[in-house]
């Protein structure tokens, strides 16, 4: 399951047509339960759109982590 | 609070608000109000039409306030109504803002903990009812404390009051008079044991024979010489008192594993031996006094039964690491048999999907499980290179290649197979110290669970933890535990990630304007990166971007990742995309580093002016080149040049059609200019 199934799947709002709606839903949800989340709508529902645990392969993760460290002793040396 | 030492002492040297702005910020003013950006011959309402934004009312309304109202180069900004066209980001004002500060501002770590710092210390805690709802606990226990809160009693004293009761006041006679300090940390660690243990046995839990155990332990360490628990034989002893949950877990026996397979089922399918094995773990992890870090040390001597608490916890969690581990690993072998029987063969298709399977059991065990969290890196190499070794499989089966695919698949059953999860001691001891920091702060407020910044060897997974604790998926996550949870119906536990508290600050109104500043500048910053992530983005790309804090001894410095990639399905293509990251060194000052991988060779330009950097650098990516070997990546050439407009080449991946081709002009001159540099490994 990539991207935000999870939301579509289960929700009444289209994912295409009405992820602003989407956001809104989920503001309203994490008010009732004090969760502090970003509380506009418009930038919410772009960044419900992304889970980097699935959009990103761990084999690029990897690589990242290879040059952090590169760079990382370069700073020690 | 529980944040790097390091950083705290840097913090406490420092106070310098608002001294840390970036070129950027300093050189721009705010732009006279009556200029016009939407005209007919105006470059933002040119770059809408390319990238085809509709002019709506609302877009136009949000270009404009944008480049009137935010600080900056023009220049700069219409680069971000640009990078936000790209991407397919509405045109809000907020959201360019967004974009606008983490595309062209540092990111403040060091300023963003300092108002976390300076708020806890005004902010009052006090355990609240709603604590006690949230509590996992024996229904009879919860009942009989929150029947006591109703009638006025402060919580932690009502807890206080029920677990004395349980034990026959003897527990809170010996602090009798204290209502704080020792009292409050002993009545939470109880409450937590129980909770562990209640949530561990359900209703198996048998609550006084925990408290026998625990009396015994507080027993001993009043009476006992000095501090409690400081000796390695008295974690020994603990250990002993332990009664470990045995598991209940039934895991279907694999009627797919024939007995004569050449592979043996090894020992990581029996369920005697991962308890006896994690014990045993966990103990020499924790057993040997000088192992084990000072500061948990330090906090077991002032807290008396907190090691209870500690090993305790750490045994059950390695626990269900470890069975969720062989869970897992079941799981993948019995699919990935399904592709070898030779009784009833699979159709290509049929192959294609069980290797889609695996795959995204490996990557899920790999990004979203605990396993990579406790285990070794060596652990984590093998198992990406097992993810790695399954797409390889998949593009031998499209090429027709059957019997390769199968061999392949084969190859990786092996070496499953034989995978046992086995802690690693560093890990263990960072747990406890973890588990042991939480019981010593207050239970009520969000937490900031920070990660140590600083990485230690290269692993996959520390890096998206570090992302994960900056938040940067911390409004993913609550979507999809929310509507997880819509069935179960129970509380959320907040995560502690840096996003999640500064939103928490920003919501309290009693902060002081220097400290809303900072806390919108950071929260402008991390929502930024988020925009700039969001998929779906047009033309089949992917573009990413991230500001990732570097720790050393002296200084938190940050450092741009720009990363571009075919989107496919979803997902970046690792196999072929472009990363670049910026970033100035101490030493050698600024410097960009551009990692091509294309069909998995990766090839390295380190661009900079200064000669010295290529002396330090070359041994470290000659060396990198072998360790990203062992997860399937070839490092075929590196590459030095000079360093350019490196800023702008960075930002310019951000946007599709620049990207290609500033790209092109620049490997052209890096060509040019690398006669009698270039070399390969």
């Amino acid at each position: 399951m990539k991207g935000y199934d999870h939301a579509h799947g289960t929700s009444k709002y289209d994912k295409i047509n009405d992820m602003e709606g989407y956001a809104k839903d989920l503001i309203d949800q994490c008010e009732d339960k004090s969760i502090p989340v970003n509380r506009d709508p418009k930038q919410l529902k772009h960044a419900v759109s992304t889970d980097l645990r699935d959009n990103i392969p761990p084999q690029l993760y990897f690589v990242v982590s290879g040059l952090i460290d590169v760079i990382q002793q370069v700073e020690e040396a | 609070m529980k944040i790097n030492d390091m950083l705290l002492n840097q913090l406490k040297l420092q106070n310098k608000y608002g001294t840390k702005l970036d070129d950027n910020n300093r050189n721009g003013r705010l732009v006279a109000g009556s200029k016009e950006y939407w005209g007919k011959d105006n470059k933002a309402s040119e770059i809408l039409e390319r990238y085809q934004v509709p002019k709506t009312e609302s877009n136009k309304q949000g270009v404009e306030a944008f480049m009137k109202n935010t600080e900056g180069e023009n220049s700069l900004k219409l680069e971000t109504v640009e990078i936000a066209a790209s991407n397919g980001v509405e045109m809000t004002e907020e959201n360019l803002k967004s974009i606008h500060e983490a595309v062209n501002s540092d990111f403040e770590l060091e300023e963003s903990i300092e108002v976390l710092v300076v708020s806890e210390n005004q902010t009052d805690v006090a355990l609240t009812k709603a604590d006690v709802e949230k509590m996992d606990l024996p229904s009879a226990l919860k009942e009989e404390i929150m029947k006591d809160i109703d009638k006025g009693m402060p919580p932690l004293k009502a807890i206080g009051k029920a677990l004395g009761k349980a034990l026959g006041e003897t527990f809170l006679a010996k602090f009798d008079g204290k209502t704080s300090g020792d009292i409050q940390i002993t009545i939470k660690i109880t409450i937590e044991v129980i909770e562990v243990r209640f949530q561990q046995e359900g209703e198996q839990f048998d609550l006084d024979k925990l408290i026998e155990q625990f009396k015994a332990l507080v027993d001993s360490g009043k009476e006992g010489q000095g501090s409690l628990l400081t000796t390695a034989a008295e974690v020994l002893a603990a250990l002993e008192l332990l009664e470990l949950p045995r598991e209940n877990q039934d895991v279907e026996t694999s009627g797919m594993l024939a007995e004569s397979d050449s592979i043996e089922v090894s020992s990581v399918t029996d369920h005697e031996d991962i308890s006896e094995e994690i014990v045993e773990w966990v103990t020499e992890a924790l057993g040997s006094v000088e192992m084990v870090a000072q500061e948990l040390m330090d906090n077991i001597n002032d807290a008396p039964g907190l090691k209870l608490y500690v090993v305790e916890s750490v045994t059950v969690k390695m626990q269900e690491v470890a069975e969720s581990f062989k869970i897992a690993q079941k799981n993948m072998l019995q699919t990935m048999e399904k592709a070898l029987s030779e009784e009833k063969p699979l159709s290509t298709n049929q192959v294609k999907e069980v290797l889609s399977s695996v795959i995204n059991k490996l990557d899920d065990v790999l990004m979203k499980s605990d396993v990579p969290l406790y285990t070794s890196m060596s652990m984590e190499k093998t198992l990406l290179k097992m993810s790695t070794n399954l797409q390889e499989a998949r593009q031998l089966l499209a090429k027709g290649d059957i019997v390769g695919a199968k061999q392949v698949i084969k190859a990786v059953h092996g070496k499953l197979q034989a995978a046992i999860f086995k802690p690693s001691e560093r890990k263990i001891q960072g747990f406890a110290q973890k588990q042991s920091d939480q019981f010593l702060q207050d239970k009520d407020q969000v937490q900031l669970q920070l990660q140590n910044y600083k990485q230690e060897g290269v692993s996959a997974r520390n890096v998206l933890e570090l992302f994960r604790s900056l938040g940067l998926n911390h409004e993913y996550e609550v979507s999809e535990k929310l509507a997880q949870l819509r069935s179960f119906d129970k509380e959320m536990k907040l995560d502690g990630n840096l996003k999640e508290v500064l939103h928490k600050l920003e919501q309290d109104e009693k902060q002081e304007n220097k400290t809303v500043e900072t806390i919108e500048k950071s929260l402008n910053n991390l929502n930024g990166q988020q925009l700039l992530n969001k998929q779906g983005q047009k033309n089949n790309q992917q573009t990413m971007f991230f500001n990732i804090p570097l720790v050393n001894e002296q200084e938190v410095k940050n450092m741009k990742l720009y990363v571009n990639s075919r989107d496919a399905n979803n997902r970046l293509d690792w196999e072929n995309c472009s990363l670049y990251f910026v970033v100035d060194l101490k030493a050698y000052g600024p410097t960009g580093i551009k990692v091509d991988i294309k069909d998995r060779g990766v090839s390295i330009t380190v661009k900079n002016d200064d000669e010295d950097l290529k002396h330090v650098i070359e041994p470290l990516i000659e060396n990198l080149g072998s360790v990203l070997e062992e997860v399937g990546l070839k490092e075929k050439e590196v590459h030095f040049a000079p360093l350019d407009n490196h800023k702008k080449f960075g930002r310019n991946m951000l946007k599709e059609q620049a990207a290609k081709e500033e790209v092109k002009v620049q490997s052209d001159a890096v060509i040019e200019s690398q006669k009698g540099f270039d070399f390969k490994i």
